[in-house]
């Protein structure tokens, strides 16, 4: 049977020819896609090791000092009191769970607000350049990050308590720095200024400016204290209640004395903006890929309804010699998936090809990823087969409803 | 006669199976194009977009080859104005920040975020926003950074209610500003010109810097050619200006990296980096080959489907060949024929498209999200009805030429035998 199928198809090569060589191309620019696709997911999925949900953030602002609602500051309080008085009320509020101050404390934000860290050990000289972000203890806490040996939340905020940084990991591809976890307990120098001198408390997981990106450098958690200043007021709030909470918030409870805070916004929020161009880039891959796969299921619904009417006579014979429907249907299927396997060797040629020119412009790094490579491979001949025979169940069925002997009459 | 009615039945099948994957092929075609040509067709206030052109960044790197130390990011005004200001061949440049959400609130009590502008006063001679009272600031007043605001119409009425907004003031993050112009709202799509809020901004504003050397800030350049010059002199120019950059401003650590700014709005839609050069061309060859993948699959299928409902045709094309009807003038008739079908499938896909278009507006997403509707003339535009009609031209001849080709080589007796 099956060498009668090759016979027929030999028969058909016209048409055949042209399936196949639409089948090459749809499969390998699919390959591209499905491949991008298992690439981004694998990106999203990977642990984070901090916590965006139920994360809120908050601008802070001063009024300027010749503004009438301005007041003179007490002088026997500290100059950011007012700040702390607002956090403080913030504690208060029984949708919050946990409230920080940090400087360039969110990830989401595309920024590489940066310092180049330098290390001297008796044999050689380290430099590392990392992403600073200024946070307090209770920050730490607001995002639950984690220690990167296992150090829990807690013990990531006693590190910048106790006024020492900590460094985080980072994606080794993009940075030849060595690996952070060698600098616990060491001095660094900021800026290779030996009056700036910051010693390593911790390694925990470093915030990203997008979920679906590496970590290109190193993240360095800095005590806040250092630079005196917030620019963001971070809450967590408790599981579920971030509309209860928003409802809550009056004018006045964003304002004490001379500070008041603006831009409330949910890191739910932050991640879709910072998310958007990425998920815009996914979404017209998608829709490329149903586009090209709708052609390749109206081209064999066509193909095979033409088939399936010109050998009509044929498969009333088969019928009258004892063919089941199923066999019919079958044979009609194993037609089609039968040109997709003539067209395997030359899709992994051009896939294996075009890879050093292609795809790894299109997927940055996918060279270090062989999982997506699976994952999207399989994807692809699993998506062409589904379409292949999805197309042709229609006209098999077709075919399996012919009336031998009304047929054969019309012969 | 039932056999005529079947034979019927399936070329309907499979002239809508075909009409529906041109169709379907124009629509997305078209959508494509719209997608790019929202930020690149122009309308007001970026009516000469095919002159604008803009420079977003810095980028400075260690002089000591041994380092990888390096800075990036928005520039200082300052910068922008060493740069770009004074160049051949520009007619009129603006330094302005991207826009901003400031707090701002009113009389009416009503405190809401509004998307703000710091900028020089050209800026509203590289836009033509439409003034709707008052007038623009004036040069003096940007230099001066007098706390005076040109606003949004739906702004001036969020602040003021009934109330005149020209002459009135309001409060922006604390700070008091009167407001001496009223401009019509604009699209979002207008990613360069459009704002709420339009303050001023001059050397005076170290807004945002955030290095020991004020080159880094919040601002930009963007500039309007002058008719007929040639963008690849400004560029040589501000190339020549860069390598000059660190010892003009008396930096010695660092060097000014040149990546081809300044760029053109059709550029800046194919991505800018702060800190490197953007590949255009490695951009457009990812376009034309999305393009010509989303024409040549459909084709090949349409000319498989095209040769089926020509072989029904067999006797009629031997009849006409036997009357003595030229092969160039058949495969010429089936051509034109089929193109009338694809322009049909050319009109839905674009009908689709432009509905599509007006309605979906995160398809225009990129880093920020869109809420408004496009401008109907960013989606209908000359370019995009050109994309079409060459769209279907294109798809057409790679889908018929062939199967027009082998009609006409038949033999009129065999073809008559059929």
């Amino acid at each position: 049977m099956k060498r009668k199928l090759i016979q027929q198809i030999l028969h058909d090569w016209r048409s055949n020819v042209w399936i196949v060589v639409e089948l090459i191309i749809t499969a390998v620019a699919l390959w591209q896609v499905f491949v991008a696709f298992s690439f981004i997911a694998e990106r999203r999925m990977q642990y984070h090791g901090y916590d965006t949900d139920n994360v809120y953030v908050m601008a802070v602002n001063r009024i300027p000092s010749d503004h009438e609602a301005w007041v003179a500051p007490d002088s026997t309080e500290a100059p950011d009191a007012g700040l702390q008085r607002l956090a403080a009320q913030f504690r208060e509020n029984p949708y919050v769970e946990e409230v920080g101050l940090a400087s360039n404390g969110t990830p989401y934000g595309f920024n590489f607000w940066g310092a180049m860290y330098q290390h001297t050990a008796p044999d050689t000289t380290h430099y590392i350049r990392v992403n600073v972000r200024y946070m307090t203890p209770e920050a730490i806490r607001v995002y639950h990050i984690q220690g990167l040996n296992g150090e829990s939340p807690e013990q990531i905020a006693a590190v910048i308590e106790r006024g020492e940084i900590v460094l985080s990991n980072f994606d080794a591809d993009f940075s030849d720095t060595e690996p952070t976890e060698n600098f616990i307990g060491k001095d660094m120098l900021i800026g290779g200024d030996s009056s700036k001198v910051v010693r390593v408390g911790a390694v925990a997981y470093g915030l990203r400016r997008s979920d679906y990106e590496p970590l290109y450098q190193p993240v360095s958690y800095f005590p806040l204290s250092y630079l005196g200043e917030a620019q963001e007021m971070l809450l967590r709030v408790k599981p579920g209640m971030g509309s209860k909470f928003e409802e809550s918030l009056t004018p006045e409870a964003m304002r004490e004395g001379n500070w008041y805070l603006t831009n409330l916004t949910s890191m739910s929020e932050r991640a879709k903006t910072a998310h958007s161009s990425t998920h815009a880039t996914m979404r017209m891959m998608g829709i490329f890929s149903l586009f090209l796969g709708l052609v390749v299921f109206l081209g064999f619904l066509g193909t095979f309804w033409l088939r399936t009417q010109q050998r009509v006579g044929e498969i009333a014979l088969r019928k009258v010699c004892g063919a089941r429907n199923w066999q019919i249907c079958r044979r009609i299927i194993s037609e089609g998936l039968l040109l997709l396997l003539c067209a395997l060797p030359v899709i992994a040629a051009l896939v294996y090809a075009l890879f050093d020119i292609v795809t790894v412009n299109l997927i940055v790094n996918i060279q270090q990823s062989p999982a997506a490579i699976i994952a999207g491979t399989i994807a692809t001949a699993v998506f062409m087969a589904l379409i292949i025979v999805g197309a042709i169940l229609f006209p098999a069925r077709k075919a399996m409803q012919v009336d031998p002997a009304t047929a054969i009459k019309e012969l | 006669m039932k056999t005529n009615s079947q034979a019927s039945n399936k070329q309907t099948l499979l002239l809508w199976i075909t009409f529906g994957a041109t169709a379907m092929t124009l629509f997305l075609i078209v959508l494509f194009s719209m997608m790019q040509s929202v930020y690149t067709v122009p309308f007001a206030p970026e009516s000469n977009r095919d002159r604008l052109i803009l420079s977003p960044f810095m980028h400075l790197v260690s002089v000591d080859p041994s380092s990888s130390d390096n800075m990036s990011g928005a520039q200082s005004f300052r910068t922008a104005r060493h740069i770009y200001d004074g160049l051949e061949g520009i007619e009129v440049m603006t330094v302005q920040t991207e826009k901003y959400y400031p707090v701002i609130s009113g009389p009416t009590k009503e405190s809401f975020s509004a998307a703000t502008r710091r900028a020089d006063a050209n800026f509203f001679k590289v836009y033509d926003h439409s003034l709707v009272d008052g007038r623009y600031f004036t040069p003096e007043e940007a230099d001066a950074l007098t706390k005076v605001a040109v606003i949004s119409e739906s702004t001036a009425r969020r602040l003021f209610g009934s109330e005149q907004p020209v002459g009135n003031s309001f409060e922006l993050n604390f700070v008091k500003y009167r407001v001496v112009g009223v401009i019509k709202d604009q699209s979002e799509y207008a990613k360069l010109g459009s704002a709420d809020v339009v303050i001023p901004s001059s050397l005076k504003d170290s807004g945002g810097s955030w290095d020991s050397y004020g080159v880094f800030g919040e601002f930009g350049a963007v500039m309007l050619l002058k008719e007929g010059a040639d963008i690849a002199d400004i560029r040589r120019q501000v190339e020549q200006r860069y390598k000059d950059f660190a010892t003009d401003m008396g930096i010695e650590d660092y060097k000014a990296m040149y990546h081809g700014a300044p760029y053109t709005v059709v550029e800046m839609t194919q991505g800018l980096y702060s800190n490197g050069a953007p590949d255009f061309e490695k951009e457009t060859i990812t376009d034309m080959v999305i393009y010509a993948l989303l024409l040549l699959i459909p084709a090949i299928n349409l000319s498989a489907m095209l040769q089926s409902r020509l072989r029904r045709r067999m006797s009629e094309i031997g009849v006409r060949r036997a009357f003595g009807c030229t092969r160039f003038k058949i495969m010429q008739e089936i051509i034109v024929e089929n193109l009338v079908f694809t322009l049909g499938g050319a009109l839905v896909g674009l009908v689709a498209a432009v509905i599509v278009g007006m309605s979906c507006s995160s398809i225009y997403e990129e880093w920020v999200p869109m809420t408004q509707t496009p401008p109907l003339s960013a989606l209908l535009s000359v370019r995009t009805v050109l994309v079409a009609v060459f769209a279907a031209v294109g798809l057409n001849l790679l889908s018929a030429t062939v199967p027009a080709w082998r009609a006409s080589r038949l033999n009129p007796s065999d073809a008559l035998k059929a």
